[in-house]
């Protein structure tokens, strides 16, 4: 218990951390690598810009399909993809996904813009999910 | 069985009828607590293993509350019948074994899953959620779960331990221990998500093969014991697939009170039968309790001595 609680004092300012340190590398770099179809919303760069004052850096976007992309984020070699998805999409349990920034139509057939982010990478998903309540927030 | 004299107590001592009552007050309580605990750990398990793991125990504690309360109405209000002729004091030995199997399988279960998600280093996802306005990390919520989930069985198994000794009920037992050293699958817990939040992510799965083989450790221990019941074996002690320290006693009063005698005890519920092969009741007989080498008090744990004595040579040949 004594361990435990050492632990966790010692910890707190640094919860949660990113196992592949993604967040430190965007500051390091200077640039967030993000994947995104041809055409997104406004709600889009809204997010973009959000996180480029957030981190300092600067946003470079690939554009391409969808699941190459996402494999991209998965590997590591992209930090985000905004993308559309279904409400009930697989891609939850492969990908972290943000809360929706956009949602286009109503019930099962909806539409949700989210950002999708590399599994596990807890701080950087946490301030991609932070930005994006923002945007959905500042829209409604 | 041939040539037997039986004496038997029909039932436990009305003190004991007034524990059992408690023990089955203590386990309503138990279930509220656990329900109370399941609740609140599913409101915040998110992708974590070890969440979902010690949050799967949880609720498999609910099992040994709801065997004993069967067992023991079915113990207490069952009615002898032609059908059931011993009525169904060994319906907690039963209840004891099914919690048993169900603690065993879900800890293998468990544990290959987690050592699955180590294996392929899965990273689990903890992020964030909007509560009265503030975007809060998950996994503060999940510690403060896992803390909360530390407190009740924590009290309540100290509780039990007591009643389960007075019952000599290994059902009640076995949930008193499991519900005391759920601080360790908490503190595990903890541990794991405090990992996952310092980028550790082999912390959470890793915490949560540890409580798995936890779960696992206590369902084969407690299949030993269970199934030493079932199949008339000599009866075990309350914490341990070991001979118990009364069977032991009482086998030794047994061989010098009889010598030359071959004795055979088993267990049926609470309860201790013993057989004296080779010889007849003595007369005037002395009385069941008067056998019991421990504490009077404890004496309703003997509940029938058998005598078998020796068939004639004549009758074995003719049977044979």
């Amino acid at each position: 218990m004594i361990a435990v609680g050492a632990l966790f004092l010692a910890a707190c300012d640094r919860f949660p951390s990113d196992p592949e340190h993604s967040l430190d590398e965007i500051r390091a770099r200077s640039t967030i690598r993000v994947g995104a179809a041809a055409d997104v919303p406004p709600e889009a760069s809204s997010l973009l810009r959000m996180l480029e004052t957030a981190t300092g850096a600067q946003a470079r976007r690939t554009s391409g399909p969808v699941e190459p992309l996402l494999q991209a984020v998965e590997n590591g070699d992209l930090d985000l993809v905004i993308a559309p998805f279904r409400a009930d999409t697989p891609v939850s349990t492969t990908n972290a996904l943000s809360p929706p920034i956009r949602t286009d139509g109503k019930g099962k057939n909806a539409i949700e813009w989210r950002a999708a982010m590399r599994n596990g990478e807890n701080r950087w998903i946490s301030l991609v999910e932070i930005k994006a309540r923002q945007v959905a927030g500042n829209t409604k | 069985m041939s040539g037997v004299d039986a004496f038997s107590d029909e039932g436990l001592p009305p003190r004991l009828i007034e524990t059992l009552k408690r023990a089955e007050r203590l386990e309503y309580w138990n279930i509220f607590w656990t329900l109370t605990i399941i609740v609140v750990m599913g409101l915040v398990l998110g992708q974590s293993q070890t969440m979902k793991t010690a949050w799967i125990e949880d609720t498999l504690g609910l099992v040994p509350p709801i065997a004993f309360l069967i067992a023991a109405r079915m113990e207490r209000n069952g009615e002898r019948s032609r059908k059931f002729p011993f009525g169904f004091e060994r319906v907690n030995g039963l209840g004891f074994f099914l919690a048993a199997v169900a603690l065993a399988a879900t800890g293998a279960l468990l544990l290959w899953d987690s050592a699955m998600t180590l294996v392929k280093a899965e990273h689990a996802t903890v992020g964030t959620v909007r509560i009265f306005g503030r975007d809060i990390w998950l996994g503060w919520l999940m510690i403060g779960a896992q803390f909360y989930a530390m407190i009740p069985p924590m009290i309540i198994g100290r509780k039990e331990l007591p009643l389960a000794e007075d019952l000599a009920d290994k059902l009640l037992h076995t949930d008193a221990l499991m519900n005391k050293a759920n601080w360790m699958t908490g503190a595990a817990g903890i541990a794991g998500i405090v990992g996952l939040g310092l980028g550790w992510w082999w912390a959470d799965s890793a915490a949560a093969a540890f409580i798995s083989f936890d779960i696992l450790h206590d369902g084969l221990k407690a299949i030993r014991s269970s199934t030493a019941e079932l199949v008339d074996g000599t009866p075990r002690g309350l914490s341990s697939p070991e001979l118990s320290e009364e069977a032991e006693l009482l086998e030794a009063r047994l061989k010098e009170r009889y010598p030359g005698t071959s004795i055979r005890l088993r267990e049926t519920g609470r309860l201790i039968r013993a057989e004296v092969h080779g010889c007849h009741a003595p007369d005037p007989y002395p009385g069941t309790a008067d056998h019991w080498p421990g504490e009077r008090e404890r004496s309703w744990r003997l509940a029938q001595i058998s005598f078998v004595p020796d068939e004639p040579e004549a009758d074995r040949s003719r049977q044979g």
